[in-house]
């Protein structure tokens, strides 16, 4: 890039040499050049980049009008057509932290602007926005800004001249919850063996995955009366139509079928199927029911056990699946099926 | 015949012998080396061609008898390796890059390959054409081994673990066990354990070196390349290499447990359960480490196991692939015990990776898992797709890290 990186500066009231917490509710405003902090940038950009302006706002404000400031401070942004952003550091503030993080996110979001801020692991404001934003590790106060900044503008660069970023240890950012693929000097094989070693002599051992954070759904309330509910069906199983029209995925699953059971006593062998690959589907070939109880639904309805049997199948493949599809898959189920009216679901698994 | 580095093989017979299986209409075999311009597709299987010269048997139940295996004297054939290729429909099959960025992430793209393309009769089902696909790469890997059996080996490796009863003397290294869980179901999808199929089998100790016999091989045909275990990576299992490697050093190897993958949560944990006695009572282990193979539920197997051998007071460490979206984000397992605090990652399977074309394409006109040729253009696929390149033992440089 021949020409400089056009930078951006966020900043508060405070840093924006305004005032203390007495001036913490004044409205955004830019200028241009450099402003307080923004004199160390504009020294480490050198060469190669250069404040063209810096926003300054109240935290207060910020804080207390946040939809209201994300318009005025983009309003400001947008006509200097920046290349990056670059806001605070906020260290442990956190009304500034989560204007910092949020004017990040619409940067990038609105106008597609790379942006860094930093902020100490504890700022409220990390929360908000690690997965969006490049949030480099700072110290929880201000004494931490040369290091802070410093690693601010390298990771700036990096993202705006589009070179690789690195691991977050390395370039000092907080990790984002997103997982790549390295390469790793070792076999796996050989980190597990260490770590076992370690963790058996009371070491520091190393730890790859953290815990996935599972959702907690509380069971709806028991039924009260059967004998007037519409029940559904819904599988996981991969029963479709001969020929599978939807092209339901025989594994990983992104969409889901829905199939009219109306008229319907059984389901026949001779027009369903499952295309699961998760298992062997022999017998449910042979006899569809057998994962889908149409045959038995129908007979409970008949001597009115249950008061209907809804009319469509809900159907999708659960191998392999990301968990994130899954969740759509069934919210979206559900959200069909209550619109329907129906208080139950026999939900078969295979 | 093998002069001095140089393996010359005699590829008419090797194509009659593998041939001889009325199971096939088509054999078709190919060399192919590391750093050729070649994409070799439709891969089910790697192989290392090894043979026993002394006590004992090699690939019991397949080549050899179902006698002792994991003693005796095993000539090995290092830097080759045997690939089964085939259409199997609807199948798994991988892709494998001798040369560029594919190949710099699985081993199998620095042996040298021969290469069998078989195509099964018409009427041969698929469970068939699995079974005769495995004995025609294990005709293959023994065959070529053979070159080896009057010549000196350059180098002369000694695996060799004491009997327990001698091995509680106490050292004061600690005492580590390997529980292997396989992953074994229905054709297409069955590890072999001499030569039978383990599905309602119960955890059993095996000697290390029945690994390195091919006491295992791997028909797992219709599992993703990157959630199952090749038989080359079971008959080189670097986690048994790595505890050898430290045995009398750094801690005392006291076996290894197999145990299966069990299709019900009651089976998972009666097989967990009498793992983890083994392990805490036979073995005596003072750690543990896990690893498994296939892709969601098999999760739920590893946590039981890592969560058993917790509970009786031994430590463990977990290999472990993601199953995350192709962006990386998501949640990496889908089942997860508390007990789990030691899990290596072996990456995400599903991240893409581009490959370039390529000069020449071996294996097919098209794959099996309906990705559309034609196949010496550049492609984006999924890492699981790369034979090994995720690895359930650790047989992988790649791994999964936060961004």
């Amino acid at each position: 890039m021949a020409q400089k990186v056009r930078v951006i500066h966020y900043i508060n009231q405070f840093f924006g040499q305004v005032g203390g917490e007495e001036k913490a509710d004044i409205a955004p405003f830019s200028k241009e050049g450099p402003i307080g902090p923004g004199m160390l940038l504009r020294h480490l950009l050198g060469e190669k980049g250069e404040v063209i302006a810096t926003i300054v706002c109240g935290d207060t404000y910020f804080a207390n009008n946040i939809e209201k400031a994300k318009k005025e401070v983009l309003q400001l942004l947008a006509p200097h057509k920046p290349d990056l952003i670059l806001a605070g550091p906020a260290f442990n503030a956190g009304r500034y932290g989560i204007a910092c993080g949020e004017v990040c996110k619409l940067a990038k979001e609105e106008l597609g602007i790379e942006t860094v801020t930093g902020m100490y692991p504890e700022n409220p404001g990390v929360e908000l926005c690690r997965r969006e934003v490049y949030i480099i590790e700072t110290g929880s106060s201000a004494r931490n800004m040369t290091e802070a900044m410093a690693k601010m503008v390298q990771l700036g660069f990096k993202l705006a001249f589009k070179e690789t970023i690195g691991q977050p240890q390395k370039e000092g950012f907080l990790p984002r919850g997103i997982r790549r693929n390295t390469i790793s000097e070792d076999f796996g094989s050989e980190r597990a063996i260490r770590a076992l070693l370690a963790k058996i002599k009371g070491e520091p051992f190393s730890n790859e995955i953290k815990p996935p954070l599972f959702d907690q759904v509380r069971p709806a309330p028991p039924i009260k009366d059967l004998s007037h509910s519409i029940i559904a069906l819904v599988t996981e199983g991969g029963l479709v139509p001969k020929g599978n029209p939807d092209h339901i995925e025989s594994a990983r699953a992104t969409r889901y079928g829905v199939y009219s059971l109306e008229g319907l006593d059984r389901l026949d062998k001779e027009r369903f199927e499952s295309i699961h690959m998760g298992y062997d589907t022999t017998f449910v070939n042979e006899d569809p029911n057998r994962l889908v109880p149409v045959d038995v639904m129908r007979e409970m309805e008949q001597e009115g056990v249950i008061g209907a049997l809804h009319p469509y199948l809900y159907t999708t493949t659960g191998v392999a699946t990301f968990v994130e599809n899954s969740k759509k898959i069934g919210r979206d189920i559900a959200k069909t099926l209550k619109e329907a009216e129906v208080s139950g679901v026999i939900l078969t698994s295979t | 015949m093998i002069q001095g580095q140089t393996l010359f093989v005699n590829l008419k017979e090797l194509r009659e012998i593998i041939a001889e299986d009325p199971r096939f209409s088509k054999v078709e075999i190919e060399i192919v080396h590391p750093g050729d311009n070649v994409r070799v597709i439709n891969v089910l299987d790697v192989i290392e061609p090894r043979i026993k010269v002394e006590g004992g048997e090699i690939f019991p139940g397949w080549i050899g008898g179902t006698g002792i295996v994991g003693m005796g004297k095993t000539n090995v054939l290092k830097g080759v390796g045997v690939v089964e290729v085939g259409l199997m429909k609807g199948s798994q099959c991988g892709i494998l890059d001798m040369k560029g960025p594919g190949s710099t992430l699985t081993y199998y793209s620095s042996l040298h390959h021969i290469v069998l393309i078989t195509d099964p009769k018409p009427g041969i089902d698929q469970a068939e054409y699995s079974y005769a696909l495995k004995m025609a790469g294990l005709k293959a890997a023994t065959y070529l081994a053979k070159a080896s059996v009057s010549i000196e080996p350059d180098e002369l490796k000694v695996y060799e673990i004491p009997p327990l009863s001698r091995s509680s003397i106490k050292t004061g290294l600690p005492r580590i066990a390997y529980l292997y869980i396989t992953e074994c179901h229905e054709p297409l999808k069955e590890p072999f354990i001499y030569g039978d199929n383990p599905r309602r089998f119960f955890p059993t100790i095996f000697h290390p070196n029945e690994f390195m016999d091919g006491a295992m091989v791997s028909c797992l045909y219709d599992y993703s390349p990157g959630l199952k275990n090749f038989t080359y990576s079971i008959m080189n299992n670097p986690v048994i290499e790595g505890l050898y490697e430290r045995h009398g050093r750094e801690l005392i190897f006291v076996g290894v447990v197999v145990a299966n993958t069990h299709l019900n949560l009651e089976e998972k944990k009666r097989s967990a359960s009498m793992a983890a006695k083994l392990i805490r009572f036979v073995l005596g282990a003072d750690g543990v480490l896990i690893t498994k193979e296939g892709g969601g539920h098999p999760d739920i197997d590893l946590m039981e196991c890592c969560e058993q051998c917790e509970l009786l007071g031994i430590k463990s460490s977990l290999i472990n692939c993601e199953m995350l979206s192709p962006d990386g984000t998501g949640n990496s397992m889908v089942a997860f015990s508390k007990f789990a605090n030691c899990i290596i990652s072996v990456g995400n399977i599903e991240e893409m990776v581009d490959l370039p074309p390529v000069e020449r394409v071996i294996g097919g006109k098209e794959m099996a898992i309906g990705i559309k040729g034609p196949f010496d253009r550049p492609m984006r696929i999924p890492i699981r797709l790369i034979p090994n390149a995720i690895s359930h033992v650790g047989f992988t440089h790649v791994r999964g890290e936060e961004f």
